[in-house]
């Protein structure tokens, strides 16, 4: 019996099943570097997460916003008929692990938090392959995954969720992008019949004319309203900021991109908001720093981010 | 009973986030290796296929848990490490691998259920016989009279064939029993000469096992509880009549209505409820609290277990069985 109470053949178990160090913040630190300088490529193995949802992606395409990309399980085993299956000996996992290639989708470029591991061309080929319907290539260590014969299997169910999980990822609330040639709409179109002034006036703590303003869009939204009035109608926060103010398109994909993910995160930890609240504050205090400062060319968004958070470190904390 | 795998003096257990001890350790600590153990009790205790035959004891507790690490640690602490990012997320990844593995236990225990049925009807039905000792395949199964060579190949031509063959009859049961039953021995004759037919060759009890397996999936779904509220506690019978009950209470002499109540005493509390809303994707989701995918999965799932339950008789009659589930579980889903 040890020390803890927790019989000692149960703890030498667990000694000898220690984790892959290259899966330790040593070892991640080793391969890919400071987290904030983390480039996104083809080959990389993320962790996704939103809220509560976490799933392994494998990068297949990097686009401005999104990647295309494929869920990766390590446990509980599973497989479909689409799917390739690489030997342990192949990744840092060390240990078998599910390439989900039929599930293949665009995950946007906001949800992804840390790099984990990256994989040969030729795992990565397979995975592209089969993602696309076609055949795998050879490739050693690799094999094409095993049919699911029926619903009562229990990888179908593995399958449905990982399904789900992604839906979930997919659905992480963005930022309000400019769209060129196409001017944002009102706050009261985008309400319509849901409009209730009364409700709306209560929320803002503000008199009916400077709703009105508002819901014209003849006076700016301040972005700290946005939140209250989300709550009030129901619409999600990005929605009502693009009606109202959306941002550059260099802006957004500077802030949704990883390396300012743990900021974010850390923020709304400490103010006690959600994480998509603490990026739109971020984003429209950046945005908002610019506008007032003068100078032509491209803005370095990333330069006026840590200008507005005070020179603040990405790599402090979070993730 | 034990509520969980208690450790002795599990009080000194540090007070250390599982997170924390994980990354700092990089394998299970006393911490991670403690919640593992409530966590596999908690979730044993929903799967009766998995009960002792003298109950749980502390003995029986510690061996599922050594089990379930000998079995699955490695992988488990290479996923925590890669995906977890809290104590909450390491305790959700944790249940949902071990959930699997002791489904993955339940199945194996069915599938020894399954070899015997067909050695059974294998050894006293004269329409099949063993390989003599000097005969390629010796040992083999095949038809009897024949004298043909060793079978190999994909088995999806004879699953196809064991598909294939009309009038299974699911024989009747009693809620006591734990796993459903297969078909009945005529139909499990007329199934295996239908596979040994399509071969045209010797096979191994093991090959027609998995062949069986892949025709009558439902034989390996293990009866799973559902997690109390209060999860880690004696999971208690329903004070509601289940709708079994409801229908023996009846005493109705109806064939269709006697059917239908052996198939609903099969199903877990929680397909019985998905039944009423079946037919309303959108309601079962709601109903289920899940996302889509997994919400037309458990969908499809059901039916094919029905189907499978139900058996393919005449069609008549396995519609009134049918109709006679959802009206049963309907029934029970608004006494709630």
């Amino acid at each position: 019996m040890s020390d803890s109470g927790v019989p000692q053949r149960f703890l030498d178990l667990a000694r000898q099943m220690r984790g892959p160090h290259a899966l330790s913040e040593a070892g991640l630190k080793e391969r890919f570097g400071d987290p904030a300088q983390a480039e996104i490529k083809s080959g990389q193995v993320w962790r996704a997460r939103w809220d509560e949802v976490s799933v392994l992606v494998l990068i297949l395409e990097v686009e401005a916003r999104e990647v295309n990309a494929v869920p990766v399980t390590i446990d509980p085993p599973g497989e479909d008929e689409t799917s390739v299956v690489v030997d342990g000996a192949r990744t840092a996992f060390g240990v078998e692990a599910t390439v989900w290639a039929g599930l293949v989708s665009c995950v946007p470029m906001r949800v992804l938090e840390r790099v984990v591991d990256a994989w040969d061309e030729d795992i990565v080929g397979c995975a592209a392959a089969r993602a696309q319907g076609r055949p795998a290539p050879a490739a050693a260590g690799v094999r094409q995954g095993q049919m699911i014969r029926s619903a009562l299997e229990p990888d179908a169910e593995t399958r449905a969720g990982l399904a789900d999980d992604l839906e979930h990822l997919q659905h992480a609330p963005g930022l309000p992008v400019q769209e060129s040639g196409r001017p944002p709409g009102t706050l009261a179109s985008l309400l319509g019949d849901r409009l209730d002034l009364r409700t709306l006036c209560s929320a803002l703590e503000m008199p009916q004319p400077e709703v009105m303003k508002l819901l014209r869009g003849k006076a700016p939204l301040p972005a700290d309203r946005i939140g209250a009035i989300a709550s009030a109608t129901g619409l999600s926060a990005e929605q009502i900021a693009r009606t109202v103010r959306p941002l550059p398109a260099d802006l957004v994909q500077a802030i949704e991109h990883p390396r300012w993910r743990s900021v974010w995160v850390r923020r709304a930890r400490q103010l006690e908001i959600s994480e998509a609240q603490a990026r739109l504050w971020g984003s429209y205090g950046a945005f908002a720093l610019a506008a007032r400062e003068t100078g032509g060319g491209a803005a370095d968004w990333d330069a006026r981010l840590r200008q507005f958070l005070g020179g603040e470190d990405p790599t402090k904390g979070g993730a | 009973m034990l509520l969980d795998i208690r450790f002795a003096h599990q009080g000194e257990v540090p007070a250390i986030s599982v997170f924390d001890e994980l990354h700092e350790l990089g394998c299970f600590g006393p911490a991670c290796l403690t919640l593992t153990g409530k966590l596999v009790w908690q979730e044993a205790l929903r799967f009766p296929v998995l009960n002792p035959p003298a109950g749980w004891q502390k003995a029986d507790e510690e061996d599922l848990l050594y089990e379930f690490l000998a079995d699955r640690l490695q992988a488990v602490t290479a996923n925590l490490l890669a995906l977890a990012t809290d104590d909450d997320s390491v305790g959700r990844l944790l249940r949902t691998s071990i959930r699997r593995w002791l489904i993955d236990q339940a199945r194996k225990t069915a599938l020894g259920s399954v070899r015997r049925s067909l050695e059974e009807v294998l050894t006293h039905c004269s329409a099949f016989e063993a390989v003599p000792p000097d005969e390629a395949g010796a040992g083999r199964w095949r038809l009897s009279g024949t004298t043909v060579q060793p079978w190999s190949g994909p088995p999806d031509p004879l699953v196809d064939a064991a598909y294939a063959v009309p009038n299974i009859k699911i024989p009747k049961w009693t809620s006591e029993t734990r796993r459903a039953p297969l078909a009945d021995r005529k139909s499990l004759e007329a199934v295996i000469r239908a596979v040994l037919s399509t071969a045209a060759g010797s096979m191994e009890v093991a090959q027609l096992v998995e062949v069986f397996i892949a025709r009558f999936p439902v034989a390996l779904d293990p009866r799973v509880l559902p997690l109390p509220d209060d999860a880690g506690s004696q999971i208690t019978a329903s004070a509601h009549a289940s709708p079994e009950e409801i229908v023996l209470a009846r005493d109705d002499e109806a064939g269709a209505a006697s059917a239908a109540a052996h198939i609903v005493a099969v199903l877990s509390p929680q397909e019985r409820g998905m039944i009423p809303y079946l037919e309303s994707p959108g309601e079962l989701q709601a109903h289920l609290g899940c996302g889509r995918s997994q919400a037309y999965h458990h969908r499809t799932r059901l039916k094919e277990k029905l189907q499978q339950l139900v058996g393919n008789e005449d069609g008549d009659q396995v519609r009134s069985v049918g109709s006679e589930v959802i009206r049963l579980c309907s029934e029970a889903a608004q006494t709630r």
